[in-house]
């Protein structure tokens, strides 16, 4: 490029790219009887050009530099349009004529994994405004861009542009050196589109959390308001002068301000993690130190309500994380844990290491009775492996019906009075939307006394109201036999490594 | 279905990938009626609701396409093992697509008569479902057109969460309707699309045990049933 330079000042700017490509095509694809390099590199000259056009923040050719700065090498490194294309935040893909993909820069292979060169767009992306697009620029007409959102665990929201790139083969001295290449695939490759990716993702997660938050809010402390209304009348109303009830209605208004205060505070975080969660963090974090800086902080509250807590867990645990974030997550689920526990309950955390996770191993066809499990948030694939933590406490266990809806927010379990401090039901939306945003995995398995369910209340009721052995004996001891209860919750996180380009 | 076909015959190849790609775009035509059905109800949009019915037309289109190159392929190209196992495939597949389209279809049009009733917040379990059966669907599709038997594998298993939602949805709206008569009509329709959902999960987990088949030429069915017996 920089060789060129000199001679091509004098052009202009169009024709000076067309002779560019036709440098770059003789410089890179001159030997090769494959088409597939030679479209990649026009491919990425052309890109080179357009770039220059639409982002303007390199100089036009025509503005190229003194000459003596572009040959020092590394000012020259930076005109290799690959490499201006791989510095570029949005991805990008180039589309030939027989809708293959034939190149993608830096930003494409971390957003859709690595890329499928020469596989057709439509295998690839399946969004069918998306394969509309290209056919219509390839046919040559213009087209506004299209939204397209990535469905998924993290939902990630696009506009994307098609644009047309024009490759005219230039007869004379190209054809000379490429005359081993076949004439008809060449003259099929002059048209291209670049697609190119704009992720919108935060605009629209924000004007949607906004609406969220306002109607969440609302929602939920218009029942404590009107509560803290109610007692406010009737202290000035005909409490006024009863010391009694004064205090209680004081003690009662406290405990309602405290749970707004709560409420609050945790829709604040909630929206906080929801906003950044297709941003997956690329830091070192130590899961361990979060465990125990969790643990420390939950300990008073145990010993208070006489739970046993304890550890298993290697010394360093280096994941991909947000420290903060990893103690809020093992902070929730530990004082969930702790709150679910009978007095003189355990609960157990164990942190290990696992090489790969596959949902089968912990989710067998087969599972013991009144035993549920589900999987709530499936961990992306992390070639360098998970960190696992597991908390289990001997609670009462979740019902098979409660267990599809939990980690949804507001979701409390009905008829779960037994815990005297009353949640906000935000504890595991928040749990869960930060393994999400760490690309980790969430899983629950709960075993639940039998009685715990509608059907068998009434099994029960029919069974003392007939007071014969209208059901067999078996049946009854099985009922009556106690079964250890309790949760078991299970998240993974993906390990940190060295050189770690971070995932999204 | 995916790796590029290589034989010796380039037709052969070109057959091949033209059958993959008019799969992919089936797929993708038909998560986009699911997305965009769902998406009708929850933000009452009866316009979008009548694309999803038109839309229809073009996923049977396709299935009569796959189904008449598959049919050329077996007739003109015997392929053997792996490839017979992918033609075959592919039509199993798009007959699952094409009752998916149906089913989308059919939320579309219940969409715009749910719509015409007040309620709006009895609609949120559905878009939950609706969600939940999309990345179903996406995951089964994924795993047919990069021929992931593993991830196959998670989609069949996780068929179950579908199923149990669907039976706490119902619960949900049983409620509903014993509260008040009024939104017994709403209610109706809303289970109804739940069903529906909870078939298009059905249809996902069938192109789960497709791409098992497909793949190791051994039923995924049998063998998780082989497995849980030895194991328990």
């Amino acid at each position: 490029m920089s060789a060129d330079s000199e001679k091509l000042s004098k052009l202009s700017g169009f024709d000076r790219t067309v002779i560019s490509i036709l440098g770059l095509l003789a410089i890179l694809g001159l030997g090769a009887v494959l088409n597939a390099p030679l479209a990649a590199s026009a491919a990425a000259a052309a890109l080179y050009y357009l770039s220059i056009q639409i982002y303007g923040r390199l100089p036009r050719p025509r503005d190229l530099p003194d000459p003596s700065l572009i040959s020092d090498d590394t000012t020259a490194g930076l005109f290799d349009q690959r490499l201006i294309a791989d510095s570029f935040s949005e991805a990008v893909w180039i589309i030939n004529s027989r809708e293959q993909i034939i190149y993608a820069n830096k930003a494409a292979a971390a957003l859709f994994g690595p890329t499928p060169f020469g596989r057709r767009l439509a295998t690839v992306m399946r969004d069918p405004a998306i394969t509309q697009l290209v056919k219509t620029v390839l046919q040559g007409s213009s087209t506004e861009p299209t939204d397209f959102h990535m469905t998924g665990a993290v939902e990630r929201h696009f506009r994307v542009t098609g644009t047309a790139i024009h490759v005219e083969p230039k007869p004379e001295p190209v054809l000379a050196v490429t005359r081993a290449a076949p004439a008809p695939i060449e003259a099929k490759l002059k048209r291209f589109t670049m697609l190119v990716f704009y992720d919108v993702t935060d605009f629209v997660k924000f004007a949607r959390t906004q609406g969220d938050f306002l109607a969440n809010a609302s929602h939920e402390l218009k029942t404590p308001v009107a509560s803290l209304l109610g007692y406010i009348e009737t202290l000035r109303g005909h409490a006024k002068d009863d010391a009694g009830a004064r205090e209680r209605f004081l003690l009662i208004m406290q405990e309602q301000a405290q749970r707004m205060e709560r409420l609050i505070s945790d829709l604040l975080s909630l929206r906080q993690i929801e906003q950044s969660e297709h941003l997956a963090p690329s830091a070192a974090a130590d899961m361990c130190a979060a465990v125990n800086f969790a643990l420390d902080t939950v300990t008073p509250l145990a010993r208070a309500r006489g739970v046993a807590v304890t550890l298993e867990a290697p010394s360093v645990v280096q994941v991909r994380g947000h420290q903060d974030q990893l103690v809020q997550l093992c902070l929730n689920v530990i004082d969930n844990a702790v709150k679910m526990s009978p007095k003189g309950g355990k609960v157990m955390l164990e942190l290990s290491t696992a090489a790969q996770w596959r949902a089968q191993d912990i989710m067998g066809a087969e599972t013991p009775p009144h035993q549920s499990s589900r999987q709530i948030v499936s961990p992306a694939a992390a070639a360098q492996g998970y960190a696992v933590l597991k908390i289990s406490d001997e609670g009462p266990g979740f019902a098979p019906n409660h267990i599809p809806r939990l980690g949804e927010r507001f979701y409390r379990v009905a008829g779960d009075r037994s815990s005297r401090e009353k949640g906000t039901g935000l504890g595991l939306a928040i749990v869960k939307h930060l393994v999400l945003r760490h690309r980790g995995g969430l899983m629950v398995t709960s075993t639940s006394a039998p009685n715990y369910t509608f059907g068998a209340d009434i099994l029960e009721s029919h069974a003392a109201a007939s007071s014969s052995a209208t059901f067999d004996s078996t049946e009854s001891e099985k009922r009556d036999t106690p079964i250890q209860t309790g949760t078991c919750f299970t998240i993974v996180i993906p390990l940190h490594r060295e050189n770690d380009g971070g995932l999204n | 279905m995916q790796q590029q076909a290589e034989h010796i015959v380039h037709g052969y190849d070109e057959d091949l990938n033209t059958l993959t790609s008019a799969l992919s775009e089936m797929g993708g035509q038909v998560e986009s009626m699911i997305d965009d059905a769902v998406r009708a109800i929850k933000k009452r949009d009866s316009a979008l609701a009548e694309d999803v019915i038109a839309r229809d037309a073009i996923v049977n289109e396709l299935q009569e396409k796959i189904d008449a190159d598959a049919l050329r392929m077996l007739a003109l190209r015997h392929p053997m093992a792996a490839d017979l196992r992918r033609v075959i495939g592919a039509m199993r597949a798009a007959n699952d697509l094409e009752r998916i389209g149906d089913l989308a279809e059919g939320i579309a049009r219940r969409a715009m008569n749910i719509n015409k009733s007040e309620k709006v917040e009895l609609s949120r379990g559905v878009a939950r479902m609706g969600k939940l059966v999309k990345v179903q669907l996406k995951s089964a599709l994924d795993a047919l057109l990069n021929d992931n038997a593993d991830q196959a594998v998670d989609v069949w298993l996780q068929d179950q969460d579908v199923d149990a939602l669907y039976a706490s949805l119902f619960r949900e709206l049983l409620t509903y309707m014993m509260e008040d008569h009024r939104n017994i009509q709403a209610c109706t329709g809303l289970l109804f699309v739940a069903k529906n959902l909870e078939r298009v999960g059905d249809h996902a987990t069938n192109i789960a045990e497709i791409v098992y088949f497909s793949v190791h030429g051994r039923s995924l069915v049998t063998e998780a049933l082989a497995r849980s017996e030895s194991d328990g």
